[in-house]
Order: C-alpha cells, then sequence, then structure tokens
C-alpha cells in the first residue's frame, strides 16, 4: 500500500482503513447478493399475488423489501 | 492586488487567492488535471446544481496578476468561487450543523467515487454554511481515485468531525472547546479517554476510537519506522472505500445530540420583558433595518432568533450569535426545516469571541478579521457584557466602534429585573459604570446617537448610534 497524499493518513489509521474497507465491502457484497439469493430462494413471494389474485397487499409487503432497502437507511 | 489566503497552503496543487473582488484558485499541473476530471464527470453541475458544492468557473491565468509562483509545480490553471458572504469555523457550529456537514463530506466522497475520483481530505474546515444549508468550498480537494489505496482522509475524520460529534452525543461534552484547541482536531489516543467501558459498547466508539488508539500506540511505540524497508502491499479497492464511507454515514446519521433536541434554552421563555416592551423593540428594530438596508448584520446574543428574523427582512444576511449551545442549535433546526439561507446561526461568546488559529496564527481568522457587519444588534446583551462578564462599558463601545459598526443598543437599567438579579450576588456598589448616564456618555464619544427610545416599562432604552 503506497501512500502519495498531500495528507499523511498516518501508518495505524490507513492499516485500519483498509481493514474497515474490506469489512464494509464485504458487508455491502453480502447485503446485495444475499438480497438476490434470498430472492431466488424465495421466488414464490413474487409470484404470489398473481398466483392468487386475491391477498396483494398483504403478500407484496414483505420482509425481502425492507433487506432491499439502501444501505444507508 | 492578488493575495495568498493564509489558510491554504497544506495542498501543494491548489492554494486559494484573495483579491479585491474575487475568490480565486490557482491550480498546480496535477490539481488541473483533477479539475479536468471533476469538470468532465456529470458530477460538477450537480453538486452546484443541488447546492452541495460552490459554484466555480475557470478564468484567465492573468486574473492572479503575475502571482504565479504560489504552487511548488507552478500554476496552470485558475478558477474562480461564489464567495461566501460570512466565513465560519466548526468550532462555531452546533451539533447538527456539525453533523450536517460530515454527512455533506460523506455523499461527496461517496459521490465521487462513482465517478472514478475521491476527496483527497476530511475537514469541516473545507465546508461553509449559507444560511442553514452547508457548502462544500474545496473544489482542489477533488482528485482521480488513487489506485488502491484505502480512505485517505480517515484518520482526519474521525479527528475532525467524528469525535467531536460522538462527544456531544454521547458524553454531552461541548466540542467547541477541543476544536477550538487544536486546528487538527481530537486525536484517537486522547478520545478514547473520555469514553467508559460502557460506552465503548456503543455503535462505533470501539472501532474507530479504541481500536484506533490501540493502533496508534502501537505505532507510536515502534517508532517511525526504517524508510527503506519493503512496503507492505494491501490493494484497497475503490467499492470497499465507498463501502466503508457508506457506513461512516450510517453511523453519522444516527447520532443524536438529546439536549439539543429536547431543550429550548432560550431566553425568551424565561425572559423578564413585557410584552409591550417586547412589541415596541421590534417596531424600532424593524424600523432601523428597513432604513438601513445593510449587506451584513450581526445580532449578538440572538436567543430565539427573533429579532434575527426581523432584521433579516432588510438585510442580505444576518448572523446570528449566542453563547448558548442548545439555544442555537433549536434556531439551526428551524432555519433549517424553512430552508433559510439568509440567517447563519452561531455559537460564540462575546467576551471570548474566536481567536486567530493555527500557522502564524493566521489559518483560521478571529472573529472580526472575518467581515465586520455594517449593523449590529446588541439587545438585551449589555448588561451580560458588563455585569456577568466584567466588560467595562467604555470597552465594549469601543469595540463596536473600532468596527465601524452601526450601533442599535439596548441598555437595561439598573432598575430592571435582569440587572437587578445580575447584580444580586455582588458586593454593593459593584459595576459602578453600568449606569444610564454614564452610558450615554461613553456612547457620544464615539457615536452620533441619531434615535433614542425608552421602552414602555421604562427599565429600559433603545439607542441607534453611528460611529463618529
Amino acid at each position: 500500500m503506497e501512500l502519495f497524499a498531500y495528507l499523511d493518513p498516518g501508518s495505524a489509521s490507513a492499516l485500519l482503513a483498509a481493514v474497515l474497507a474490506g469489512i464494509a465491502g464485504a458487508g455491502a457484497a453480502i447485503r446485495t447478493y444475499g438480497a438476490k439469493f434470498k430472492n431466488k430462494l424465495m421466488f414464490w413471494k413474487k409470484s404470489e399475488p398473481a398466483a392468487d389474485g386475491v391477498n396483494t397487499t398483504a403478500s407484496a409487503v414483505p420482509a425481502d423489501s425492507t433487506d432491499d432497502k439502501p444501505a444507508e437507511q | 492586488m492578488a493575495n495568498a489566503e493564509p489558510g491554504s497552503f497544506r495542498d501543494r496543487d491548489s492554494r486559494v487567492v484573495i483579491t479585491d473582488d474575487a475568490i480565486l484558485r490557482a491550480l498546480s499541473p496535477e490539481g488541473a488535471g483533477d479539475w479536468d476530471a471533476l469538470a468532465a464527470s456529470p458530477l460538477l453541475d450537480t453538486l452546484v446544481n443541488r447546492g452541495d458544492l460552490i459554484p466555480t468557473k475557470e478564468v484567465d491565468l492573468a486574473a492572479l496578476n503575475g502571482a504565479t509562483d504560489l504552487l511548488p509545480t507552478g500554476v496552470t490553471r485558475v478558477l474562480e468561487h461564489q464567495r461566501v458572504p460570512f466565513i465560519s469555523y466548526p468550532y462555531e457550529w452546533t451539533f447538527s450543523m456539525l453533523r450536517d456537514a460530515a454527512l455533506l463530506q460523506l455523499d461527496l466522497g461517496i459521490a465521487a467515487v462513482d465517478e472514478g475520483l475521491m476527496l483527497k481530505d476530511a475537514t469541516p474546515y473545507n465546508v461553509q454554511f449559507q444560511g442553514a444549508s452547508p457548502v462544500f468550498i474545496d473544489v482542489g480537494s477533488f482528485e482521480a481515485i488513487p489506485e488502491g489505496l484505502p480512505w485517505v482522509g480517515y484518520r482526519q475524520f474521525c479527528m475532525l468531525y467524528l469525535y467531536p460529534l460522538l462527544f456531544q452525543a454521547h458524553k454531552d461534552i461541548p466540542f467547541h472547546p477541543w476544536m477550538r484547541g487544536s486546528i487538527d482536531g481530537i486525536q484517537p489516543i486522547d478520545a478514547i479517554k473520555v469514553f467508559s467501558l460502557r460506552d465503548r459498547l456503543r455503535k462505533g466508539v470501539f472501532l474507530h476510537t479504541s481500536l484506533h488508539a490501540r493502533l496508534d500506540r502501537r505505532a507510536n511505540k515502534s517508532g517511525p519506522g526504517d524508510a527503506d524497508a519493503p512496503k507492505k502491499e494491501r490493494h484497497v479497492k475503490p467499492e470497499a472505500v465507498k463501502a466503508h464511507m457508506n457506513s461512516m454515514r450510517r453511523l453519522v446519521s444516527k447520532l443524536r445530540w438529546k439536549t439539543g433536541e429536547t431543550s429550548w434554552s432560550g431566553y425568551r421563555q424565561h425572559n423578564t420583558y413585557s410584552d409591550d416592551d417586547d412589541k415596541a423593540k421590534q417596531v424600532f428594530v424593524g424600523e432601523v433595518a428597513a432604513a438601513e438596508r445593510p449587506a451584513l448584520t450581526w445580532d449578538m446574543g440572538c436567543n430565539d432568533g427573533a429579532y434575527s428574523r426581523l432584521a433579516a427582512e432588510s438585510s442580505d444576511k444576518v448572523v446570528a450569535f449566542d453563547f448558548d449551545h442548545a439555544t442555537v442549535e433549536a434556531l439551526y433546526r428551524s432555519l433549517k426545516a424553512e430552508g433559510n439561507t439568509k440567517i447563519l446561526p452561531l455559537v460564540s461568546n462575546l467576551a471570548d469571541p474566536s481567536p486567530g488559529l493555527g500557522w502564524r496564527g493566521l489559518e483560521r481568522r478571529t472573529l472580526a478579521d472575518r467581515g465586520a457587519p455594517d449593523l449590529m444588534l446588541a439587545l438585551a446583551l449589555i448588561h451580560h457584557v458588563s455585569i456577568s462578564a466584567n466588560i467595562p462599558i467604555a470597552e465594549f463601545l469601543e469595540w463596536v466602534k473600532d468596527l465601524g459598526s452601526t450601533l442599535l443598543i439596548e441598555f437595561p437599567k439598573r432598575t430592571d429585573p435582569m440587572v437587578r438579579a445580575l447584580l444580586a450576588n455582588k458586593q454593593e456598589g459593584a459595576n459602578a459604570d453600568y449606569d444610564l448616564e454614564n452610558f450615554e456618555a461613553e456612547l457620544k464619544k464615539r457615536f452620533n446617537i441619531e434615535k433614542r427610545e425608552e421602552l414602555p416599562s421604562g427599565d429600559r432604552v433603545l439607542y441607534l448610534a453611528r460611529p463618529l
């Protein structure tokens, strides 16, 4: 890791920043791919409204739609 | 005449220059390359249109009047920025102002990564407020994303944004003296001493403070190391840097200062004026402001900002000062809710105003050096200045006269209930200069009294005075 910034990030801080970036990056990937994987696993949730055509609101709210929200919120 | 801004020397690729009529930024060849990358991306227009970035345009090199040796590698490009009406510093902001500045810093950093750019630092001195709206002013902070680096501004963000916010949110410790005490902010090894074992379990405290301090101590113990030793290769992807900033954003956006949210410690709720006095004051202030039409008004001791708002109807800009953090916080929240860009609320104690800080004491300017007001409101203030802070009446008036400001001042007589309360714990005859006759005599030595009005209660007198 070569640092050429005008600001000295501090060796300990740069190491911590690299580790935290790794953790946060992995977390973001898990959130993105985890949500996709979950959607695939629970494929019937999507087709449910069309299947019964009645209980639309109950089946469309969903646990996975909250998982899909952007990480910021 | 072109003068390099004394607070803008740290980045060798970008330097702010102030001329008589413009705020310029000189760029080195490297800085110009980074500017080209920003200008070529859709980010520049988006941020400027959203009010997140100061409007900036390229101007001719000649604008520098030949001052092209400001940067070690020379100056090849010049930008002109829109002027910020009044410069303020984080040690004058409220908790929510610092948090909003932190969120802006992070939002810009996150958006930059998507365009192959990154912010090279993370300091609140790169953010200014236009009324209650934060704007990023350091266009020179954007650079092409450095290959493989982690978030370069992480340490600076912790020291200048995160720790001050954590102090206020978790410990109710005002961050202002810490920020004023060190221009670089709070070191991790100092920050951790403030937190109890229980605090270290709170979100963000362990990772960003406890662990950070531990690593810092270890690095300090092992010394500077061997400059020729091979460096460890650690390649951090831009997406991971973005995820790091996103995770910091989640942490910062959830920080709350409970005292600031629940209390309105404003004087207005506990004041001793009658409604008639209040109405008469409103008419007086409204008439003076309408006649003066000042470009800049300072409201010293603004409380809930009622008179700042009145003055703002006829002023271009108003800076509203009060020493009570919770009061200014409440004012900021209400101004922010209404999208006010005219009134800038600041935490400041008139008896101990912001000094010059940093290299040669010039990096951060004193309050008075940042532009004296055309009109100063000093309503329900002089008794606190004179009796509580023991500043002689004559010296206060001399200070205003030196600023060259027109003064709208209220003098509560010694019969006023608040004055009596302030004098109650003092010895008989204390603050002898606090007397209506003496006040008027000292005022007349320095100002022309253009208007004088006794309020209906008979305890207070208003003056409009212009420096001789």
